[in-house]
């Protein structure tokens, strides 16, 4: 594995190495998962916002599975928007899960055939980085094992969430510092990822660009950002040949 | 035209995290190109980290967000980088901008 993960290895304790994948994924995921919760909230509001029912809310985020296109998805279904630009949009939005799949994909290498093809539905911005910031989860069986209890935990929580914005969404405050959260969870996995002046400037690179883009609409500024962070690894990687 | 909407999303969704892992299998890629998106990581987090603030950039005022939240957010880094432990990072985080919007 890279050097980030055996940072984060570092972090987590040599005895990390021994432990348990379902209570490795449950001591990793649950802050994680707590820490979206408010996101899932705002869907589940947004989803009473344009009529949906309960349980086609729940579909909807089991289906999708990602806050930010399913949120977008729900924006412009309330404002009348068309098919294709809901679905232009989601396109845009999801496009990142291409490149976390492609770096996730070595874990995905020996798995069941089953496997290979469901387990993906669970990619996120946060699974992706639990597990490619551990160094520890190369043997297949107890990847499997880590990546269906960090995919159950985090199903669980998220579809609680919406449906409290359902059911409970007129009574809730507004803002809260637990807003913080998600911010806080991307800080906490970013960090040991820093090590590296190369990885600093890669990071550097896409959050100057992404809070420059963050006025474009549809979560633009957010994929700008990315592929710029991609374009200087790339720079790198060229000069270095 | 919801349900349509959510399922052909969804469908989306899924083609995109299936397509490197399952579709076309990523070994099949040059190793420069996997080094590169090996990279992705760092451009992920920093824009999403990134994007999550943009909100509450101020414009043309001497500090770049409220102080509170600046506090906050550089507090929760120092965490997230000394402790590496994720779980503390979040609550330092929660709990600094709490006590800090409470104070200010």
């Amino acid at each position: 594995m890279t050097a980030t993960a055996t940072a984060v290895e570092s972090g987590s304790g040599s005895a990390a190495v021994l432990r348990s994948p379902y209570r490795l994924a449950a001591r990793d995921i649950l802050p994680v998962a707590l820490s979206v919760a408010p996101f899932g909230v705002v869907i589940g509001l947004a989803a009473r916002a344009v009529d949906q029912g309960l349980a086609g809310g729940l579909l909807g985020g089991f289906a999708i599975y990602g806050g930010s296109a399913h949120l977008s998805s729900l924006t412009l279904l309330g404002a009348g928007a068309n098919l294709t630009a809901i679905l232009a949009t989601v396109v845009v939005i999801q496009a990142r899960l291409m490149v976390y799949g492609a770096a996730i994909a070595p874990l995905f290498q020996q798995q069941p055939q089953w496997f290979r093809w469901l387990g993906p539905h669970f990619l996120v911005d946060q699974t992706y980085a639990l597990a490619t910031g551990r160094a520890d989860l190369a043997e297949p069986s107890r990847f499997r094992r880590y990546w269906l209890t960090v995919a159950a935990l985090l199903t669980v929580v998220w579809l609680a969430a919406i449906t409290v914005g359902m059911v409970f969404g007129p009574v809730l405050p507004a803002s809260s510092p637990l807003d913080f959260a998600a911010t806080a969870v991307f800080i906490g996995l970013l960090a040991p990822r820093l090590a590296s002046s190369r990885s600093a400037l890669i990071a550097s690179t896409a959050g100057i660009v992404a809070v420059a883009g963050s006025h474009l609409p549809s979560g633009t500024g957010l994929i700008a950002g990315v592929a710029a962070g991609l374009a200087v690894a790339t720079v790198m990687e060229v000069r270095t040949r | 035209m919801t349900a349509v909407v959510l399922t052909l999303s969804g469908a989306v969704s899924w083609l995109f995290r299936v397509a490197f892992i399952t579709v076309v299998p990523v070994h099949k890629l040059p190793p420069g190109v996997r080094r590169v998106l090996e990279a992705s990581a760092p451009a992920v987090l920093a824009a999403m980290v990134a994007t999550s603030l943009a909100p509450d950039v101020s414009r043309g005022n001497d500090l770049l967000l409220p102080a509170p939240l600046l506090a906050a957010t550089v507090l929760t880094g120092l965490v997230a980088w000394r402790t590496q432990r994720l779980g503390l990072t979040v609550v330092v985080g929660i709990g600094s901008l709490w006590l800090l919007q409470s104070v200010f």
